[in-house]
């Protein structure tokens, strides 16, 4: 099982807050305000909205940063998920984006690293490391999606692929990616 | 369709939902595969999407100082634990200023621990009811809190506010705690965390401060719910225990 080891000053800050530390949030506002201002500005506008949804995701990060287990997630990871459920949260009540489907029903619970169906931990080493294997199209239109910030629409504009093949092959490429995460478990041919 | 194509045509829906670009076709029959094959959704895949997100992300920028200002200041409004809901000692009468109350307020938030000479949360409210523009609503029992009695005092322009309960059954922090919630329609649907609460099982009238984790301007409604330890980010509303509400 692919591991890489924690940053331990970063990873501590959400342990912190747990503990009702005096600063804690300050810190994990200083360390992280700009990945979840960056993520949550992709999916909600205008920005005064955007600045409400960062507070929601701060404020749920206060509650439930005792879930926070740095043997299955970076806390960049950790904190990113909460940015992006807050942010499709937002589009489902805007109905803005009424394609995204609703975040699983027990999504609270599995949240909780104890009902986890694995202890693969991700973080940037390995996400990078299960990256590299991908098909260089499919990595190609990972990179489009997460750092160009490009919808899939976007990206069949840029490159001139099909909608459909690009939506397949990012949706094959993530199984993909869970596979090699996970080498222990059997999954289907991802592509 | 063979086991094997069913299981790959559901990871690649449960891929899709973790993406967030599920057609209403592929929702209903991820909906399908799920209810008549026994598929469950991979929370592995939503953590990979978040860490993509977060690891891949060029486009990093800081918030704005304004924006880092107000979740400081969000921060300084966290209850260090769920608030505890204190019995109001009688022999204590309201003596400060309403800008040492609100000074005292703010480092009770802070600081966590509490000194012998802060005032209780009771003097609090009775400072803060002597101020100007304070909202103040009576709470009505559901029917199983038939016997619950109290009110809840709210200032806009402090943010600031207590709710006073007699006959709120006490709770066990193991298992439930109480939790306020705060309608502020001009805002949002949704109702505002006004925080989690306990009370204790000495019985008698209880003062609760109020921590609202965003700012809330029209409040119509403060409504209690009896949630999980720790409370919830969005309340199902299962278990309502009292609503205050403007007439």
């Amino acid at each position: 099982m692919p591991r890489s080891e924690p940053n331990p000053v970063v990873d501590e800050i959400l342990p912190r807050v747990a503990r009702r530390e005096p600063l804690a949030m300050n810190d994990c506002i200083a360390q992280f305000g700009g990945l979840v201002w960056s993520i949550i500005r992709r999916y909600v506008q205008p920005d005064s909205e955007a600045e409400d949804v960062v507070q929601e995701a701060f404020s749920e990060l206060w509650q439930k940063a005792d879930r926070f287990d740095r043997s299955r997630a970076s806390a960049a990871t950790f904190i990113g998920l909460i940015a992006r459920r807050r942010s499709i949260d937002w589009l489902r009540r805007k109905s803005r984006r009424p394609e995204l489907h609703p975040l699983p029903p027990d999504f609270d619970e599995v949240v909780s690293s104890e009902t986890a169906p694995t202890n693969t931990r991700v973080d940037a080493e390995n996400l990078q490391g299960a990256l590299s294997k991908l098909p260089d199209e499919s990595r190609e239109l990972f990179k489009l999606h997460f750092s160009g910030g490009l919808t899939h629409a976007e990206i069949a504009d840029k490159t001139g692929l099909p909608l459909g093949t690009i939506k397949t092959r990012l949706r094959r490429g993530l199984i993909e990616m869970r596979n090699i995460l996970r080498p222990s478990q059997t999954q289907p041919a991802a592509s | 369709m063979k086991s094997t194509e069913m299981k790959q045509r559901f990871d690649e829906l449960d891929a899709a939902r973790a993406f967030g670009d599920l057609s209403p076709e592929e929702q209903a029959e991820w909906t399908q595969l799920i209810n008549k094959h026994g598929f469950s959704s991979d929370f592995d895949l939503d953590l990979l999407v978040a860490g993509l997100d977060a690891t891949l992300a060029e486009d990093v920028v800081a918030p704005s100082a304004d924006l880092v200002k107000k979740l400081e200041g969000q921060a300084a409004g966290f209850s260090p634990k769920a608030a505890v809901a204190e019995a109001i000692p009688f022999w204590r009468n309201p003596a400060l200023g309403w800008a040492a109350a609100a000074c005292f307020a703010v480092a009770l938030v802070v600081m966590n621990p509490r000194a012998e000479t802060d005032p209780s949360s009771a003097e609090l409210r009775e400072t803060l009811i002597a101020g100007a523009d304070v909202l103040q609503l009576e709470f009505a029992g559901t029917p199983e809190f038939e016997n619950l009695t109290g009110d809840v005092v709210w200032t806009d322009d402090g943010q600031s506010g207590f709710m006073r309960f007699t006959g709120l059954p006490a709770n066990d922090p193991t298992k439930t705690q109480y939790q306020l919630w705060i309608v502020d329609p001009t805002r949002d649907e949704r109702p505002v965390d006004g925080g989690v609460f306990n009370i204790p099982s000495d019985g008698g009238e209880v003062v609760v401060p109020i921590r609202a984790a965003l700012r809330v301007d029209s409040p119509v409604a403060f409504v209690i719910t009896v949630e999980q330890p720790g409370g919830v980010v969005v309340s199902k509303q299962e278990i309502v225990a009292a609503i205050a509400q403007r007439g």
